[in-house]
């Protein structure tokens, strides 16, 4: 399957009916999630109804660490074997996970202001969790303001990999510092702490958000390839 | 318990909705404007390459 999606001119034969599938995919996940989650799931005995937040919170928070690991990983190809798709692949997945860590930062913020009485604190989750989004503004500012495609990606490919050492840091901050954010209660020893009626909607939306980054990850890769393409059919007819 | 929370929840599936489509919407647009710009080309080099051969 990676060999296949290696070969760019693969690549695009494939991802064109992936991605349609993948697209249906997070839409019929979203319909079936997002009423779970607003009507059908219970309210928290503490939290009340703002424990609804955490199914759009979460989700945006595991697949905002996981598409930066996705991206360390692309870049490590490109480094090591210069491989250009994997280039496409890394610079593709930024935006995506920008938004997502944004949403992440937006809905924390909403669900602390009713439940811990303020909007923001620069407790290690938090604040660990923001270095990541700005990680993710940085490479793609980095990415935009070099004109020359291969220097440009391996800075890019560079920064990710440095960048990468933020991960473990907001995974273990709940538990290496005392801080305001609770620890983890699904990947955590002994499973998960969450009670079935609850992990039902977070799961499907979880899901959700993994199909709908499928989706436009193939897109964002699609277009770059199309963008390399034509450009260099421009300079090839400019020369 | 935390009461009258919904105006939080509201204000969070409101945020990541219209976050997400405008997303979606972005990478979209991109995707056709390349796409469109890429057939432009192709039909472009079609044609040069018919007019090259009748010349």
């Amino acid at each position: 399957m990676f060999a296949a999606f290696a070969n760019p001119a693969r690549f695009m034969s494939l991802s064109a009916w992936l991605t349609p599938v993948l697209g249906a995919i997070a839409f019929i996940l979203f319909a079936v999630g997002l009423p779970w989650a607003l009507a059908y799931s219970p309210a928290d005995y503490q939290q009340g109804e703002t424990v609804r937040i955490m199914y759009v919170h979460v989700p945006a928070a595991w697949w905002a660490l996981a598409i930066y690991a996705f991206m360390g990983g692309a870049s490590l190809i490109y480094f090591v074997w210069r491989h250009a798709l994997a280039d496409v692949a890394a610079r593709a997945a930024a935006p995506i996970g920008a938004v997502f860590a944004g949403l992440c930062l937006i809905t924390g913020s909403l669900w602390g202001a009713p439940t811990w009485g303020t909007w923001w604190e620069w407790d290690g989750r938090l604040t660990s969790m923001l270095v990541l989004f700005v990680i993710y503004l940085g490479y793609m500012a980095l990415r935009s303001a070099i004109e020359d495609e291969e220097r440009s990606a391996r800075l890019g490919a560079i920064l990710c990999m440095v960048g990468l050492i933020n991960l473990p840091i907001v995974h273990f901050s709940v538990v290496w510092w005392s801080t305001l954010h609770q620890p983890a209660s699904i990947f955590r020893p002994g499973g998960s702490a969450i009670d079935p009626s609850m992990l039902g909607p977070l799961l499907t939306m979880a899901f959700a958000y993994l199909a709908l980054f499928g989706a436009l990850l193939l897109m964002n890769m699609r277009a770059a390839i199309l963008r390399r393409r034509v450009e260099g059919a421009r300079l090839r007819g400019a020369a | 318990m935390i009461h009258s929370g919904w105006a939080y929840v509201e204000a969070a599936y409101g945020v990541t909705l219209t976050g997400l489509a405008v997303l979606a919407i972005v990478v979209a647009a991109r995707l056709r404007h390349w796409a469109r710009q890429a057939r432009t080309l192709e039909d472009n080099g079609a044609s040069s390459t018919k007019n090259g051969a009748a010349s």
